[in-house]
């Protein structure tokens, strides 16, 4: 069965954005670039929840984009997307389903096809439902070199303990700190 | 100069302690673990801990060398904590047990700075909490120097509750233990 993993950036105190939704303390360098490439090579879905989804779909389309980060924005584009939403109404970024219901359903279904790995690129409530129903295999999160303050905790929907086990660590050039979990299996 | 170096061990959501107050995730034998935090302990000579915390800490540590189930790490970490110099922080702690123990209840600013500019070893801020932040509001932290528990706690005492602005840091080193705890170590960024 392929792999669903979860990519995140939060700051040292757990914030994926400040209160304000900033997200300028992101630092994209050729290392990150590259780190997002390969991963985007490794998968053949990205999966989003609604938020997530309309601030990528109004970016990466963009001139700005396709010209600041070709390779990337051309991934982005192309790939196969899921958007997981109630209440949007339609997906028009290129190559998007939108799914409104039995997201569980959705994702134990693909997760059974054969392919590449499925990312899911969402901080929200999606992420917390996803890892509460188990459907996560895998948590790469991105600490970034700062204490933000105040803003939106990555982890904020989660209220059970979610016991992990680290199975690999980058370390990046800017500072950054990529940690890889695996989730710890729940005693039945 | 002396530096003040917040040592903690936080979950990877950023929690210190769960909402009842639990910490087996933290206290955990691993070797690694008290290498580490005896290693710092010995290139520091000064403690610094907010009122809070400070009884229970006080009243462990003193007990536990003569405690018959302190670990060889345990008694280690008593003897080297004894001998050095603890600041509790507090404006209505009257007396404290500890001999080595010294009550500062205003300008902390000024205290330490002052420490800071005399000779000595490293000092080790500890917590809790609402000390951390103060420090940092402060501008007194130096380098972090945090455990990262393999664990999203759900919930419980966030390590930075109430940090008035965005405070860059630089990474210094990073250490991956056995046990899937991770060592990052951070030292004040050019403007904060």
């Amino acid at each position: 069965m392929r792999k669903l993993f979860v990519f995140n950036l939060v700051t040292l105190d757990g914030y994926f954005e400040g209160p304000n939704r900033e997200i300028d303390w992101h630092t994209v360098d050729a290392e990150f670039n590259g780190y997002a490439i390969d991963m985007l090579n490794s998968v053949d879905t990205l999966i989003f929840g609604r938020v997530t989804y309309e601030l990528m779909a109004s970016y990466w389309p963009t001139p700005d984009a396709i010209k600041n980060d070709p390779i990337v924005a051309e991934k982005m584009n192309t790939l196969p997307k899921i958007v997981f939403s109630k209440t949007l109404e339609k997906a028009e970024w290129h190559n998007t389903r939108l799914v409104k219901a039995n997201i569980e359903e959705e994702i134990k279904r693909i997760k059974k096809q054969s392919g590449k790995d499925i990312a899911l690129l969402g901080s929200g409530s999606i992420l917390s439902q996803f890892a509460q129903q188990g459907l996560i295999d895998e948590y790469r999160i991105m600490v970034n070199p700062l204490v933000l303050g105040n803003g939106k905790p990555l982890f904020r929907g989660i209220k059970d303990r979610l016991n992990l086990k680290l199975t690999k660590a980058r370390t990046f050039g800017n500072g950054d700190v990529l940690l890889y979990y695996q989730p710890v299996e729940r005693e039945k | 100069m002396r530096k003040v170096i917040l040592a903690m061990q936080v979950t990877l959501d950023g929690f210190i302690e769960g909402p009842r107050g639990e910490l087996d995730w933290a206290m955990k034998e691993d070797e690694e673990t008290w290498n580490d935090v005896l290693e710092l302990q010995r290139s520091a000579d000064t403690l610094l801990l907010g009122r809070v915390m400070y009884p229970a800490f006080e009243k462990y540590w003193l007990a536990a060398p003569a405690n018959p189930s302190s670990t060889k790490n345990e008694i280690e970490y008593a003897r080297l904590a004894d001998n050095m110099q603890k600041l509790v922080f507090s404006k209505t702690m009257e007396k404290v047990e500890w001999k080595t123990t010294r009550i500062i209840k205003n300008h902390i600013a000024e205290e330490i700075l002052k420490m800071k500019q005399q000779p000595g070893k490293d000092m080790v801020l500890l917590g809790g909490a609402g000390l951390v932040s103060t420090f940092m509001n402060l501008g007194l932290i130096d380098e972090y120097h945090l455990i990262v528990n393999p664990l999203v706690m759900g919930g419980g005492k966030p390590l930075f509750k109430d940090v008035k602005e965005r405070h860059k840091l630089n990474l210094i080193k990073t250490k991956t233990f056995k046990s899937g705890k991770v060592v990052l170590h951070y030292s004040k960024g050019p403007e904060s």
